[in-house]
């Protein structure tokens, strides 16, 4: 990405502020129903942002109650079987409705057209019913609370998810509509980055952000519908009894399994390449330089998408699985972290040199490597299957998972929430209060999972809602800073809550970005650019005047 | 409207052959399965499958026409349920 | 028409490009079910193969030629629709969902069959000739594979029908027929998975 070309995009030319002229930004006109019958990307990304939060405070919800149960050894405010409906809940939740859609569905369908410099996604229904078919498998999902809750795990294992007394049939077919959800905007986001590009616009040109959501799509497309037979497997067995993977009808329970994570294994780097995509975006902002190498970080995003499907064999080490295919899966499972090492070089490089600022989006930046390389690590450590066979289903498992699912991409998603935020809304955030909440979920994150290495390691099982006395000033620890990731999640809804409200009114490009997105007024009028886009530079070309 | 105008003035035979093709295949397939072929009969048949599959894909389909990304797509996804089909196989068959 | 393409090549190649990611995915909705089958086949290997001698090998073959055939009308009818007779390429369109109703009334057949035998899936299957689990598993992967295609023979008879009648009434032209391509299309996909499901569902020996 050297080319020197200088830029002369149309409208490079700032927009005057505030002047009468100024065309209406997407955010206005029109009634609620206008909203909800809209085509408008930007107002989809919106209502997927207020329909992702809440499923992510729900989750959070879920979880506080899950640490609040784990205080003492013995029962604390539930029972068993409402601590096991909790925890599945919890997961459900988190996975299927917060983390795999959120990046994607928020940020992909906001930005991804403003950096391709189009109008909009190629199929802006298909993109409103995506929303829709959400909202439909979320519901549907959630009526297993109605129905006296689920009690199998985020990961349906059967037999028992086949026989268990509770309502999985309804999650099981919720999570199967919230899948096709996902298949439809990964469909969406291919053909828009193979179609809508606009003039000027090579693909080594694109965003490395974009580059990422199109990795992501591609798992989207071709692993989901994996689950959702394996699910409605499940369902039918449930309801005609099928016993295909029932043993007693010499059915055989591990090829759910291999069904199950031939999707859930990379369902991880759908939840993950989004991260690393946003991640990519931060680090060359705020530090005003070029990543170290865009080829590394753009085709290594492919990468994990094409070895991401090799390695769903290693969840079933101990689950009865050939020693055959343990070596082959144990050994595949490493080349994934090639990958990411590849890009966590690359994103320590780009620093090098750079003129770094510490904006909020910038710390997550830090918390997101610290958090990532920690549990990309413990990865390599349970893929190694010697070592997973004393580590598997213990809290180290849980925690290793926390800390790169969940860490990589909450703090990324707070990142791209707070980096954007001027670009959505106009506004700007309070940087002091945001670097507070910023440092208080950092803070709290480790200190409610490091904890659960040490006791994942001294051979606490996971989901069991009591355990010996000697685990309990581990647990304290952890529900201690759960309280204070909750805290600090609470403080960035309300400070950024006040931004939506009160915050200063910002200028087009606040951030000094060279990528595309920011060429558009903030916020962006409905038809994005008002002419034309004619790209002539590399998203990263600080070197050149804006 | 380059695309639709060159395709009209294509002939309708290849299509018919195409069929020709197909039939022959499934007539070999249904007389491969009367000889003793022992533990090459599902191969075989496979085998013969993804032939009709291939034609169906090329005349059918005309999978030629269509963009690259497309056709790198049919061999994605080839690769993806083989590769499910294989892992699953390799686990039961040394279990 | 076009609307926020910059051309209608675009728009085709955009919507092309879309159908084909649809079948993909698809693909590996069937993919799914038949990793299982390979998962059961190495583990019941014998009990697979006395099960499937026992499906009507001569209803199987008659649904494969159907197919095929069916197939190379809804070929001609995209052909025809592209020089310009829409009329003919309806006609065609309604031969192909005929082939499709055969097919179904064949499969009907089929299972009537077995369900005199006492061949059902799962838990409710009591076939005394063939008491064994793999048997079992067999017929049960029969039904889900079946009764899934079965499904996507419906849904491709209900698109072309739909796609046949509006050419029928003159709503494509011959440069502007993409949803007909797009049905024809599927309906080709329902045919390449028959030709996959019919070899492991009927042939071996």
């Amino acid at each position: 990405m050297t080319a020197p070309s200088l830029t002369l995009p149309r409208t490079v030319e700032e927009p005057p502020l505030l002047a009468p002229a100024a065309p209406a930004d997407y955010l206005h006109g029109g009634g609620v129903r206008s909203w909800l019958l809209t085509r408008d990307h930007k107002r989809i990304a919106v209502m997927f942002l207020g329909a992702t939060s809440l499923s992510l405070l729900l989750g959070g919800i879920l979880a506080l109650l899950l640490r609040v149960e784990l205080l003492t050894p013995g029962p604390t405010i539930m029972s068993a079987g409402a601590y096991n409906r909790s925890f599945t809940m919890h997961g459900i939740v988190m996975v299927f409705m917060f983390m795999i859609p959120a990046i994607p569905t928020v940020f992909g369908n906001f930005l991804l057209p403003l950096m391709l410099g189009a109008r909009d996604v190629a199929f802006p229904r298909l993109n409103l019913a995506s929303f829709y078919v959400y909202l439909l498998g979320s519901a549907i999902t959630l009526t297993s609370l109605v129905a006296g809750g689920a009690d199998m795990g985020w990961t349906f294992y059967v037999p028992y998810s086949t026989t268990s007394p509770s309502a999985v049939a309804n999650v099981a077919f919720g999570v199967f509509v919230l899948g096709l959800s996902s298949v439809m905007t990964g469909i969406n986001f291919i053909v828009t980055v193979h179609t809508m590009r606009t003039a000027g616009l090579s693909w080594h040109r694109l965003p490395l952000f974009v580059w990422s959501l199109y990795g992501t799509s591609i798992i989207q497309v071709l692993a989901t519908p994996v689950l959702g037979m394996s699910l409605l497997l499940v369902a039918a067995d449930r309801l005609f009894g099928i016993g295909i993977f029932d043993p007693a009808l010499g059915g055989d329970p591990l090829l759910f399994q291999h069904l199950f994570w031939f999707y859930s294994h990379p369902a991880v780097y759908i939840m993950i390449l989004p991260a690393m995509g946003v991640i990519s975006e931060v680090v060359c902002v705020y530090s005003r330089n070029p990543p170290a190498s865009y080829r590394a970080i753009a085709y290594s995003s492919l990468g994990i998408a094409l070895v991401g499907f090799l390695t769903w064999g290693h969840h079933l080490f101990v689950a009865g699985m050939s020693l055959f295919d343990g070596a082959v899966f144990g050994v595949l499972s490493m080349f994934v972290a090639v990958f990411s090492a590849i890009k966590v070089f690359t994103w320590t490089a780009t620093l090098r040199r750079g003129s770094v600022s510490f904006e909020t989006p910038m710390l997550y930046f830090f918390w997101f490597m610290f958090l990532f390389a920690f549990g990309g690590m413990t990865g390599v450590a349970v893929a190694t299957s010697s070592l997973d066979i004393h580590w598997h289903d213990t809290y180290f498992v849980v925690a290793h998972f926390h800390f790169i699912m969940v860490g990589g991409t909450l703090t990324a998603y707070l990142a791209a929430l707070h980096y954007w935020f001027p670009k959505f809304f106009g506004r700007r955030y309070n940087e002091r209060w945001a670097t507070i909440a910023s440092v208080t979920v950092f803070v709290g994150f480790v200190l409610t999972f490091v904890p659960q290495f040490l006791l994942g390691n001294a051979g606490m099982p996971r989901r069991y809602y009591a355990y010996p006395p000697e685990f309990q000033w581990l647990n304290v620890l952890s529900t201690g800073g759960a309280s204070i990731l909750a805290a600090g999640m609470l403080l960035t809804l309300v400070e950024l809550g006040y931004a939506l409200a009160a915050g200063p009114r910002t200028e087009r490009n606040p951030w000094g970005s060279r990528s595309y997105e920011w060429l558009s007024a903030s916020p962006p009028p409905t038809e994005n650019f008002e002419n034309e886009l004619v790209i002539a530079r590399g998203p990263y070309d600080y070197h050149l005047p804006e | 409207m380059e695309r639709e105008t060159s395709k009209s003035r294509e002939r309708a035979w290849p299509l018919v052959l195409a069929w020709v093709a197909l039939a022959v295949l499934t007539s070999l397939s249904f007389g491969a399965r009367y000889l003793p072929l022992g533990v090459f009969a599902t191969p075989v048949a496979l085998a013969i499958a993804v032939a009709k599959a291939c034609v169906v894909l090329t005349w059918f389909m005309q999978l030629r026409r269509e963009a690259t990304s497309v056709r790198l797509l049919v061999w994605v996804v080839t690769f993806t349920v083989v590769l499910a089909c294989a892992g699953v196989m390799g686990d039961v068959a040394f279990r | 028409m076009e609307g926020h393409f910059e051309s209608v090549e675009r728009k085709a190649e955009a919507a092309h490009l879309g159908m084909w990611l649809f079948l993909a995915s698809e693909v590996l909705l069937f993919g799914a079910l038949f990793a299982v089958y390979s998962g059961c086949r190495v583990e019941f290997g014998a009990d697979f193969v006395v099960a499937s001698s026992h499906n009507s090998i001569a209803i199987g073959t008659t649904n494969t030629f159907v197919l095929v055939t069916s197939s190379l009308c809804a070929a001609l009818a995209v052909h025809g629709a592209r020089s310009g007779h829409l009329r003919r390429a309806a006609a065609l369109l309604g031969v192909t969902v005929l082939f499709g109703l055969a097919f179904l009334v064949l499969k009907g057949v089929e299972y009537g069959e077995h369900f005199q035998s006492g061949i059902f899936p799962g838990s409710h299957y009591h076939y005394a000739e063939l008491p064994t689990h793999g048997a079992n598993a067999f017929f049960t992967l029969y039904y889900l594979m079946t009764a899934l295609h079965g499904l996507h023979v419906t849904g491709g008879m209900l698109a072309l029908g739909v796609v046949g009648h509006r050419a029928w009434r003159g709503g494509y032209s011959a440069e502007r027929h993409l949803p007909l391509e797009l049905s024809v299309l599927y309906w080709h996909l329902v045919d390449v998975i028959w030709l996959f499901l019919w070899p492991l569902l009927y042939l071996m020996h």
